[in-house]
């Protein structure tokens, strides 16, 4: 039944207090807020955690959601939150590369190499999962929020405390990089 | 490199359908006609088509776990705006009295007839009698509202941490 009503409805219906309602909210997303979480934790275990946290989280200020925004920018505003006190406290190690590392990754790189319109279809994912993988976690996001998420670039701003000029910027960064990685160290995998 | 990266971003803006009408069209003429411009969106355009990334699964109990987590959880009541104007109206009201209560009493006190150079005040000051205006009885009353609206303050403020806390 939940699944016919819209997110405005659930949390209304959850507000009133009918608690099964917000388990159609967590059903709807709960794959969007793990991938999520994955590309800054890098461990199923602790995303896992961190992503109950977050839905606790979602259900315990849900009053405080005005419908400003989608709620999805509203849940994943908190993903990200979250994820960023807990890498603080973590303080892991994660894999950077930056554009002078990729530059040097991909040494002579040329325009002919079109990695990308050569990828098999059947490891497109698993490619795109470890190439994904090798950015920063901010590129990482920004990738998935943007393609998977369906979020705007005014609405990833939003998400991750930017303005959307440099939401952008970043997004336009992330690309290229995935590009580079796509086209140097998975260019074997391709056909 | 840089012309190359300017290309790029156009042709992502493009491609994301972000570019008003004009620019679309001076884009999509720059494709047609220049064969740089045909590569670089070709390749842009396979890449954007093939970023499908696949969604990760929890775990099967997972929705479950989070049910139970917030079985014993209550919904906050909504927190209200941080700023309240009515305390920062306050706050204003309080210096302004203030300050124009010392002003006022300052200009009490001033004796201008002594005054070597006109008084830039364009009427007779000496036929108002400040002194008699701010006896103890008004500066008692004004120290008094100061008072009140400050304690007024004070406790909408601990009221609205109270609020928070719980």
């Amino acid at each position: 039944m939940h699944e016919e009503l819209d997110d405005v409805a659930l949390i209304k219906l959850t507000l009133q207090g009918q608690q099964q309602a917000f388990a159609g909210l967590v059903m709807r997303y709960q794959q969007y807020v793990f991938t999520l979480i994955l590309r800054y934790v890098h461990n199923r275990e602790q995303a896992e955690e961190l992503a109950q946290d977050v839905f606790v989280k979602a259900y315990r200020y849900l009053a405080d959601f005005k419908g400003e925004c989608k709620f999805s920018t509203w849940l994943y505003t908190i993903v990200h939150t979250t994820c960023l006190s807990f890498l603080r406290k973590k303080k892991e190690q994660t894999t950077l590369l930056d554009n002078d590392d990729m530059l040097a990754l991909a040494g002579n790189k040329t325009d002919t190499e079109k990695a990308s319109g050569r990828l098999e279809h059947k490891s497109q994912k698993e490619v795109l999962a470890k190439a994904i993988n090798l950015l920063s976690e901010t590129d990482a996001s920004i990738i998935t929020l943007f393609y998977q998420a369906e979020q705007s670039i005014e609405e990833i701003g939003l998400i991750m405390g930017m303005d959307a000029n440099n939401a952008k910027v970043r997004l336009f960064r992330a690309r290229q990089k995935l590009k580079g990685i796509l086209e140097r160290k998975y260019s074997n995998e391709l056909i | 490199m840089k012309q190359d990266e300017e290309i790029e971003m156009l042709l992502w803006d493009f491609i994301d359908g972000r570019c008003d009408a004009t620019e679309q069209m001076r884009i999509q003429s720059l494709i047609a006609s220049d064969s740089v411009w045909k590569l670089k969106y070709d390749e842009l355009q396979s890449l954007h088509q093939n970023i499908q990334p696949g969604l990760e699964q929890p775990s099967m109990r997972f929705t479950k776990n989070v049910m139970e987590a917030i079985a014993h959880t209550q919904i906050a009541p909504a927190t209200k705006k941080y700023i309240n104007p009515y305390i920062v109206r306050g706050i204003a009201a309080f210096f302004i009295i203030s300050i124009a209560s010392v002003l006022l009493y300052a200009l009490s006190i001033t004796d201008v007839s002594t005054a070597s150079t006109p008084s830039i005040i364009p009427f007779n000051t000496s036929k108002f009698h400040f002194a008699a205006l701010f006896n103890s009885n008004t500066t008692y009353a004004i120290i008094l509202v100061n008072i009140v609206l400050g304690l007024v303050l004070i406790d909408s403020m601990l009221r609205r941490r109270r609020i928070q806390e719980y």
